[in-house]
């Protein structure tokens, strides 16, 4: 419970840097945010208006501390282009990011544990080479080519799944698919770079020669050890997926967190990706702290 | 001790079959983004709108795209767009990060802390997140484009440098010139840069690869390099379309994406291996 606290408070430092590198988008180039925001053709009315409504009148500093009071609360603004509260449109698009987050980091687990272990029980062997040349190739695939060709495979060319949308739970098959074996090479190269250390850890010697069959070994004693890092890096590519899953949410279009922000981008609505961005760096940050409890409280040599 | 490394370094590199294969590859890339005028058929960026999304032809052998432009034109005159937006952003970045790097090691105490803190910062925005973020505030282009590839790799260089620059600042032959009065910028370049070059050669490779699916994320996104330039990631960002009509045109430019970081990591693999035995 102390060491929980302590990594709690731990984050704070971080995420007030966070915020003040979110704050900066809207003001590290010079000019008028407000002009930018309008557009090219506003005018000086809507310009005015929306300078008001960001509160650009007062001084950066001042603006600062609004910024943070109020985010602290809760309250990111209001969105340029829509009017309404982004918190809102984050609440909205939440769920979907979420959701593909964790299924995909799901099927990363079933397919890496599985990938790893199976590469380091054949160490050096031609199983082994298989599979690190796989995940070598998929950790360096653009994660929208991968989704776009399993969807030119099984929607175009096979007619299995919905290419787009995200109306049933079978438009989600392509875009976890495609996360989700894209995290299983790495969490594939973890488990059995772990799973290979600890092989050749002391007591796994002692349990050979006290006669524990192979199989109870790999199963019990080294997957045991092995399962604080391959959780910690699962807990990673949770985070991760948060802001990974923008690309692929946008071949599928699917209306989550990160195609609200690159819209908003696009738009040049500065509170909507200050939300957006916000959201998803506190998460992360949150999350691998949580990652860092959970892991010290399965392993007493991590605590600090 | 450097002698030995440099005669046995190119060796072991060469040893190491995966990272020659992916060095050669990667010539091959720079070949095309210099002789692109030369090699390739048409001007990547003429509209023929008669023949769009054509598939492989002796005219077009890799097909044309939606305003019938070659498909294997822009392939080639994308490499170069790739690589001067992850070899640019990453020696930015690598400046940058080495200079935080030295200097946090060098200063220690506050300094230190304040630079260990600026990177766990930057690392808050995971994935593509600081390239986006750095987007939002220069808007899309590729100048944003590069300066956003420099903000995602800097924390890790920065990190990187730091981590073998402290073991450098502990050792005799520091202390010693410190204690002789040497300048700290000499001190600096003569005994703890040396130590850091390996691991930031090894590591700035691995970054190169990363650096190319960021960028060609971006204008995937439609927030990095704009149309009509030709670039990997943009050409992609019509890919919905290119996979009913001519599904070529977008198979060929992810292969060209995958290829390219693919060979990065394994040259960085290689050079790693090569440059420090030990590990």
């Amino acid at each position: 419970m102390r060491h929980a606290a302590a990594a709690v408070l731990r984050t704070v430092p971080t995420l007030l840097g966070v915020s003040v590198l979110v704050f900066l988008i809207m003001h590290a180039i010079p000019g008028d945010p407000a002009a930018i925001a309008a557009g090219l053709d506003a005018s000086p009315e809507t310009v005015a208006a929306i300078r008001e409504s960001l509160g650009l009148n007062r001084p950066l500093h001042e603006q600062f501390g609004a910024f943070l009071s109020r985010t602290l609360r809760g309250d990111f603004g209001v969105s340029i282009r829509t009017g309404r509260p982004v918190i809102e449109e984050v609440a909205a698009r939440m769920p979907y990011t979420l959701l593909l987050s964790v299924a995909s980091v799901v099927l990363a687990a079933l397919v890496g544990v599985t990938a790893g272990v199976v590469a380091a029980v054949r160490h050096q062997r031609w199983l082994d080479h298989v599979v690190m040349t796989l995940t070598l190739v998929a950790v360096s695939t653009p994660s929208y080519w991968l989704a776009l060709m399993l969807m030119l495979v099984m929607a175009v060319w096979l007619g299995w799944l919905p290419a787009i949308g995200a109306a049933t739970p079978r438009h989600f098959v392509l875009p976890v698919l495609t996360l989700g074996l894209q995290s299983a090479g790495e969490v594939a190269r973890m488990t059995r770079a772990t799973l290979l250390d600890v092989l050749g850890d002391e007591f796994l010697r002692a349990a050979r020669a006290r006669g524990v069959s192979s199989r109870r070994m790999l199963w019990r004693h080294a997957l045991g050890n092995a399962a604080v890092p391959i959780a910690t890096v699962l807990g990673l590519r949770i985070g991760g997926l948060l802001a990974g899953t923008v690309l692929v949410e946008s071949v599928f279009a699917i209306p989550g967190l990160g195609r609200m922000m690159v819209d908003a981008v696009v738009a040049r609505d500065f509170p909507m990706i200050q939300g957006g961005v916000l959201v998803v760096a506190t998460s992360y940050v949150l999350i691998n702290a949580a990652t860092d409890v959970l892991a010290a409280r399965l392993d007493p040599r991590l605590r600090t | 001790m450097t002698a030995r490394a440099g005669t046995g370094a190119p060796a072991r590199f060469l040893r190491h079959r995966a990272a020659v294969a992916g060095a050669v590859c990667l010539g091959l890339v720079v070949i095309a983004a210099i002789g692109a005028p030369w090699l390739a058929p048409y001007d990547p960026l003429v509209v023929d709108l008669a023949n769009n999304f054509a598939g492989p032809s002796a005219m077009h052998p890799l097909g044309t795209d939606q305003l019938g432009r070659d498909t294997l034109s822009r392939l080639l005159f994308g490499a170069r767009v790739s690589l001067l937006l992850s070899v640019g952003g990453v020696l930015s970045a690598l400046a940058i990060g080495a200079t935080l790097g030295l200097a946090a090691a060098w200063a220690g105490g506050w300094t230190d802390r304040a630079i260990v803190w600026l990177v766990d910062v930057l690392l808050s925005f995971p994935d593509i997140l600081l390239a986006i973020a750095v987007i939002a505030a220069l808007g899309p282009g590729t100048g944003s484009t590069l300066v956003a590839v420099a903000a995602y790799a800097v924390p890790t260089c920065a990190r990187v440098v730091r981590a073998s620059a402290l073991t450098a600042v502990g050792r005799d032959s520091v202390v010693a010139a410190r204690a002789l009065g040497a300048s700290t910028l000499w001190i600096i370049r003569k005994h703890v840069w040396p130590l850091c070059v390996s691991p930031v050669v090894a590591q700035t490779t691995v970054l190169l690869g990363k650096a190319v699916l960021v960028a060609s994320g971006l204008s995937f996104l439609g927030l990095g390099v704009q149309p009509p330039e030709p670039e990997w990631g943009a050409m992609l960002s019509r890919g919905r379309d290119l996979t009913r009509t001519a599904p070529l045109g977008a198979f060929a430019p992810g292969v060209a994406i995958t290829l390219v970081a693919l060979s990065f990591s394994l040259v960085g693999d290689g050079l790693r291996d090569a440059l420090d035995p030990k590990r």
